[in-house]
């Protein structure tokens, strides 16, 4: 049995490093990261609704981010920032979505209030790091780059959320697993 | 008196226990738990004056951070500039605003419902309107775009280039020739 909070971990990593930062080529792609999600969702063990919607979402993502990075790997990006940016915005939702999931899988188990806690702060830190991002454009040309690096640190932090999460995930995971062979 | 009040609550006492009156107790029930819920559910005057305050407050640091000071002589520069600043103030009040919509919303802790969908749709409609605005102004400042002009001649500078060749190719030739010599 493989874990699946393992590959969502994976994708969030490749969806966040970005190495092109650096003056990189992009070698955590972003596609394989939320190919990486469709397969973790798919292990998940429900039936709901929820399951198949945000697989098919994330290998919807996957495709659209894939002829993104094509064309920063061919050098003509035609939308330049913004395609970056709406894909940004698509990841909060396709987030939600796996949020959502989550909690629905993890009702009336000791893990709920941690995907509570982590769904909570998670989300609000993306879409104000988004907003401000967003509102960058527009600020005086000696603030731009503070505001968008702001707007950074918070994602940073979702981020950071997210890690610690994936750790609580994977014990509980463990601990489940091991009571199952012990029974064996 | 006093003793006559005694007398009528020994009596009380004494009388046998009746079953309470339970559409009354209900009632009575009913009506402090929607007190209750009143009480929780109105904003209270903490919240009234703290939210204010601290939009007040974090405006005031970031003003301080670009560096305006707020003396009357530098209060003549704005007019000169009125426009930018406004926008730029507009811009960060309504950043403000929506980040605080944000994190009030998760605070409380919704995962689904009218809210959440708006969080969602606002800041995608702050984003879009971030992104035509920044188009009309560039289209209404020429110098933010530095690969073309109209004020700049293009004509002059192909003749001044063509002077500045004609200029090398003479003293190439000349060169060539002292080395011919």
């Amino acid at each position: 049995m493989k874990n699946p909070y393992d590959h969502l971990f994976n994708g969030v990593c490749f969806v966040f490093v970005d190495s092109s930062f650096f003056g990189l080529p992009d070698m955590f792609p972003d596609f394989i990261g939320y190919i990486f999600f469709a397969y973790g969702i798919h292990l998940l063990p429900t039936f709901h609704n929820l399951k198949r919607w945000s697989k098919n979402f994330a290998i919807i993502l996957a495709v659209m981010t894939f002829f993104l990075e094509l064309g920063q790997w061919l050098g003509h990006s035609i939308l330049g920032e913004i395609g970056v940016q709406f894909m940004q915005f698509l990841f909060i939702i396709f987030m939600y979505w796996v949020f959502q999931l989550l909690l629905h899988i993890h009702n009336n188990k000791p893990i709920e209030v941690k995907t509570f806690k982590t769904y909570q702060k998670f989300m609000a830190f993306m879409l104000c790091g988004f907003v401000i991002q967003a509102f960058s454009i527009n600020v005086d040309t000696s603030m731009r780059e503070n505001v968008h690096f702001i707007g950074s640190i918070l994602q940073l932090f979702a981020y950071f959320l997210f890690i610690f999460y994936y750790r609580a995930c994977h014990k509980y995971y463990k601990k489940i697993n091991g009571n199952k062979v012990q029974s064996l | 008196m006093e003793e006559r009040d005694y007398d009528l609550v020994d009596a009380l006492k004494k009388r046998p226990d009746k079953d309470p009156d339970i559409d009354f107790s209900n009632q009575l029930r009913q009506e402090l738990e929607m007190t209750h819920i009143k009480k929780t559910k109105r904003f209270t005057i903490a919240t009234i004056l703290t939210v204010p305050v601290t939009l007040v407050v974090l405006l005031f640091v970031f003003s301080i951070g670009t560096g305006q000071s707020f003396h009357l002589k530098n209060a003549a520069q704005l007019t000169i500039n009125p426009e930018k600043d406004l926008t730029n103030i507009v811009c960060m009040f309504l950043m403000l605003t929506l980040s605080l919509f944000i994190l009030f919303v998760y605070y409380k802790g919704l995962t689904k419902g009218r809210l959440v969908y708006m969080t969602f749709s606002l800041s995608f409609l702050a984003w879009v309107g971030n992104l035509v605005y920044a188009e009309h102004q560039n289209m209404d400042e020429p110098i933010v775009q530095p690969s073309y002009s109209e004020s700049y001649d293009y004509t002059s500078k192909q003749y001044y280039l063509d002077e500045i060749q004609q200029e090398h190719g003479n003293y190439l030739m000349k060169t060539n020739e002292r080395g011919m010599k």
